[in-house]
């Protein structure tokens, strides 16, 4: 009896400490969802009423519109760019602070910097940074070293521009998460390995390897969401006064800064819904995918 | 409505064995020189930033581009202040984002809780709702949820702003993953004691979190603090504005007065970074759970 | 728990802080019975704190209380839309060229014609030409010119002898100083319509044919604009990307450029040093003999949903009367702002050196602004990217401008 009465307790307590954040949840998150998925489905210019039309929205976006696809291609050539190369880095400096060196609070605060920056700041000094002519920082060293200057904000380089400023902007989260993967590998393995005479190349393929796997995966899927919702950093570089967004012939337009300009310059609030669901399927298609590799291995 | 990841985040004081061979002093003077050219990178910018705000204006725009200011001024920062003010939008943003940080301390670590040791009806279930949730572009949830705050006469005031943001799927998917690291033991004994399921949470589980509950209070901080998108439909007068929206409006069609904008970035940032480095004691080693094996 | 303490003490502080703060914010609560209007700018705080102060002497003559704040321009377009969806619109916006008529065409703005037609007509006489015109959608007016920003031509007048005064001039201008290394920057709508519709205009073409019912780039005018103003690019080496124009007039790179006159100010300010090596002067003529340049700026209008329109209405009229305009003119002196008069008499009064005003006036009496047709604002992308095209990508003119004017016909609304 008192065992049956535990089972309900237990049940009570977990539906009473879901409840307030499920709450909000419901009431921010849920059912702005399922509007939002309603009007994907209308024309709606958010002044006016909607007017339901099917499917059209879908269609036109995947047959008719090649800025769509355009802004897919630019997404991914982001998220290709960004990912592998933050997760590399980052985890090469969570091992280098995890050293025994000195000044390891200092370290991790310079890195941690840039993304405690206000992102209007950063992007005021990487326009700046990368400013054409000779007449921006990285240009001028390069002229220094007698290189011509390189139009870093122009039609072709605009997108790797700002990959390498989303690069030195994410780094500071992924190292990290990094730093915690790797503080959580007790000692206990390494001291085994040592004892077993493991040189650190061993160690490091046979023990934090392993074990870091899933910090890794959570770091990955992580970094792949949000890269795939890049939009802040595009939206900054890359606005002009009349309200575009995405640089010159969309050659840095991301798939969310379209569903902005969509939506929030055009007001086509129908069309930007659909966008949304649809980058909705493909990320969970992308993390799908993503799991089940990482089921096939073998954990700890 | 936060826009930024949230990560776990685990520092620690300890070290690793040092053992005192050739190879291992030639590893870590490369460590140091990558650490410190790599340090380098990451501040000059910000370093950009707080020299610009105190450039007079003719010396902003300047080729060769120069760290180096002829004449120092702390005009900028005056035009901010007497043009702007500073102190009320300080502590809007003080109040907004400390209430946000708190209640998402609270309410992620409760559900991360229940989602990591409870079994219920629908847990999982829901919990893929959860993180499903998250792959949802924030941009077509704004207007819904803004005619929801309307609906509930909450515009323009600190409930419209910090309500919505009290809890986060990020929030607690953090904590369900760093609380599902807690062996079961600690919260069966507890339970044999007799303890209520709250008491268990309050005494058991929060202290073991501390590192996680640490991290999770800094980047929903700094998430919030720098939050500028929901605060700007959701606030329509100028006395209730929040630190980011005050300072979009330096950034002007015609030509920006760099060295204000980078003033007022310099004062955006300056409690982050306090937050930061203060929190950082609380980042208390992974707590051995090397100890605690079955 | 060391937490414990801290967060203690964190509370003990904050708590009669954020009491203290809220009772000054609900303090701040208005007297009933006074009436009050609220206007948002778009543009500097500093601006907007001068318009409410001249709204105090507005109250002293009226009784009517105004206060105006200042919202940044990156983000008004969604801040008015999330107003008026919201039901907490303001009683008065001024915002950019094109959105009274995108506003007011949606049943958000109040239609001052039907409204207060005589009034209106007042205003718009005294306002340049080319600017009334294109606030003017059908048989309605949603929102009058706040102020305006011009397309003007600066040099250095020690480089430069006599700025060009026709297409031909600029071009041999040009190519002289091609042979230096050196050219010319278009700073304002660079590869984009705005730089093309001056020419586009001077050659005697336009965007739409004269009632507004069709597309007009498929014509042998805009033909030929187009080309001279792509050549600019592709032959005169004139930058693609956008450079820092003041630091390149100061370096003498490009000792002429073409933009708004805003970069008076910032001129003056970020390069002093170069007082009295400078000049403006109006844009260079087209093969029909004018002069015609772009002029774009920010309009104000009443919100369908104030509570106060013929008060705003009031105070509208009084922000456009001369004595006033010169204020505003005045104010900008001090401030980083920009403000150049709508009101052709208050050019008489108001306090800028005739070095500059006279170009000025001549190119204000000679501009337009941007098509007034529904549907203009998603067509203006179309144009760019035939601009684009034919510059990065080599596309011919004739193909571009008709791919341009298939998509300007097909958004055209009704």
């Amino acid at each position: 009896m008192n065992c049956a009465l535990k089972e309900f307790n237990k049940h009570k307590a977990s539906y009473m400490f879901i409840a307030p954040s499920f709450l909000i949840f419901t009431v921010f998150l849920i059912i702005p969802v399922f509007a939002s998925l309603y009007w994907s489905f209308t024309e709606y210019n958010i002044l006016q009423p909607p007017k339901f039309v099917g499917f059209q929205n879908y269609a036109n976006i995947l047959f008719h519109d090649p800025r769509f696809w355009k802004a897919m291609t630019n997404t991914v050539i982001f998220v290709v760019g960004t990912v592998p190369t933050s997760i590399a880095i980052s985890l090469l400096l969570a091992m280098a602070i995890d050293q025994n060196i000195k000044f390891k609070n200092w370290f991790k605060t310079f890195f941690f910097i840039p993304s405690i920056t206000s992102i209007i700041a950063v992007s005021v000094i990487w326009k700046w940074l990368y400013a054409s002519g000779k007449y921006g920082l990285f240009n001028h060293f390069l002229s220094s070293i007698g290189v011509p200057p390189v139009n870093w904000l122009g039609i072709d380089l605009t997108l790797p521009s700002i990959i390498i400023m989303s690069v030195w902007g994410g780094l500071g989260y992924n190292m990290i998460l990094f730093l915690a993967g790797l503080q959580g590998i007790p000692q206990v393995f390494y001291e085994a390995a040592e004892v077993d005479g493991a040189s650190d190349w061993d160690k490091f393929r046979n023990v934090t390897l392993p074990l870091l796997r899933p910090t890794m995966v959570f770091v990955t899927i992580m970094s792949i969401i949000s890269a795939f919702q890049v939009f802040e950093q595009v939206y900054i570089m890359t606005y002009n006064s009349e309200g575009a967004v995405g640089g010159t012939l969309d050659c840095a337009l991301t798939i969310v800064a379209y569903l902005y300009e969509t939506g929030f310059q055009r007001f086509a609030m129908g069309y930007a819904s659909a966008l949304a669901y649809l980058i909705f399927i493909v990320l969970f298609i992308v993390t799908i995918i993503n799991m089940k590799i990482v089921e096939k291995k073998i954990e700890y | 409505m936060e826009m930024k990841d949230i990560r776990k985040f685990n520092g620690d004081e300890a070290s690793r064995p040092s053992s005192k061979s050739k190879q291992q002093q030639l590893l870590r003077t490369f460590v140091y020189i990558f650490l410190v050219i790599g340090s380098f990178i990451m501040v000059v910018p910000f370093v950009w930033m707080i020299v610009t705000s105190f450039k007079p204006l003719d010396e902003i725009n300047t080729y060769p581009p120069s760290f180096f200011i002829r004449k120092p001024t702390f005009a900028a920062y005056l035009e901010l202040f007497s043009i702007i003010p500073m102190g009320r939008y300080f502590m809007n943003s003080l109040i907004v984002t400390s209430a946000i940080t708190i209640a998402n301390i609270f309410f992620c670590s409760l559900a991360g809780y229940a989602f990591a040791k409870h079994r219920f009806f629908g847990r999982d279930k829901l919990f893929l709702l959860l993180v499903g949730s998250m792959m949802i572009p924030w941009q077509v949830n704004l207007i819904p949820s803004f005619v929801i705050i309307k609906k509930f006469g909450w515009l323009n005031s600190f409930a419209g702003l910090i309500i919505p943001a009290m809890s986060g799927a990020f929030g607690i998917f953090l904590m369900r993953q760093f609380i599902m690291n807690i062996p079961d033991d600690l919260i069966d004994a507890a339970k044999i004691d007799g303890c209520s399921e709250f008491t268990i949470y309050r005494r058991v589980i929060l202290p073991l979190i501390q590192p996680a509950l640490a991290s999770l209070a800094i980047f929903t901080f700094m998430g919030q603090w720098n939050n500028f998108v929901w605060p700007l439909v959701v606030i329509y007068s100028s006395k209730m504005r929040t630190i980011p929206l005050a300072l979009s409006v330096l950034n002007g069609q015609f030509g920006t007065n760099f060295a204000m904008v980078m003033a007022g970035a310099v004062i955006a940032t300056l409690p982050v970074l306090i937050v930061f480095v203060s929190f950082q004691k609380y980042f208390i080693k992974g707590i051995a759970l090397t100890g605690l094996k079955a | 728990m060391r937490g414990h303490k801290t967060v203690k003490m964190i509370g003990y502080v904050l708590f009669p802080l954020i009491a203290i703060h809220m009772i000054c914010l609900s303090g701040c609560a208005k007297k009933s019975g006074e009436k009050e209007i609220l206007m948002w700018l778009v543009g500097s705080e500093k601006q907007a704190q001068k318009i409410t102060e001249l709204g105090l002497d507005f109250y002293k003559e009226t009784g009517v209380k105004v206060s105006c704040e200042a919202i940044s321009w990156g983000e008004a377009h969604s801040k008015y839309l999330t107003s008026v969806v919201g039901e907490v619109t303001p009683d008065i916006g001024t915002m950019g060229l094109t959105w009274g008529t995108e506003f007011g065409s949606l049943g958000a703005m109040v239609d001052l014609r039907k409204e207060f037609p005589a009034e209106l007509e007042e205003i718009s006489k005294n306002i340049f030409p080319g600017l009334a015109e294109s606030i003017r959608y059908k048989d309605s007016v949603f929102a009058v010119p706040f102020d305006m920003s011009e397309y003007i031509m600066f040099y250095r007048t020690d480089l430069i002898k006599s700025p060009p005064k026709t297409w031909k001039e600029l071009t041999s201008l040009l190519s002289e100083l091609n042979s230096g290394g050196k050219s010319m920057i278009i700073d304002w709508g660079g590869l984009g319509w705005i730089g093309y519709c001056p020419y586009l205009w001077q050659s005697g073409g336009d965007f739409y044919n004269k009632d507004g019912t069709a597309a007009a780039l498929d014509t042998p005018e805009a033909a030929a604009a187009m080309k001279f103003f792509t050549d600019m690019y592709k032959k005169y080496q004139v930058p693609l990307e956008n450079k820092p124009v003041e630091q390149s007039f100061k370096v003498g790179d490009h000792p002429i450029f073409i933009s708004g006159n805003w970069k008076m100010k910032s001129l003056t300010d970020i390069a002093p040093e170069l007082g009295g090596k400078w000049a403006i002067a109006p844009l260079p003529a087209g093969p029909t003999g004018k002069r015609t340049g772009f002029i774009g700026g920010r309009v104000m209008g009443i919100f369908s949903m104030s509570k106060h329109k013929k008060e705003s209405w009031e105070f509208i009229k009084y922000l456009s009367t001369a004595d006033i305009q010169v204020k505003l003119y005045e104010a900008t002196l001090e401030s980083h702002d920009t403000y150049l008069p709508t009101n052709m008499k208050t050019w008489d009064m108001m306090p800028m050196e005739s070095s500059f005003k006279e170009p000025l006036r001549e190119q204000a009496m000679d501009s337009k602004g941007p098509p007034s047709v529904l549907g203009w604002d998603d067509s203006t992308r179309f144009i760019d990217t035939a601009i684009q095209m034919i510059v990065l990508k080599g596309k011919d003119v004739k193909s571009a401008l008709a791919e341009a004017n298939r998509e300007l016909n097909g958004r055209k609304k009704h």
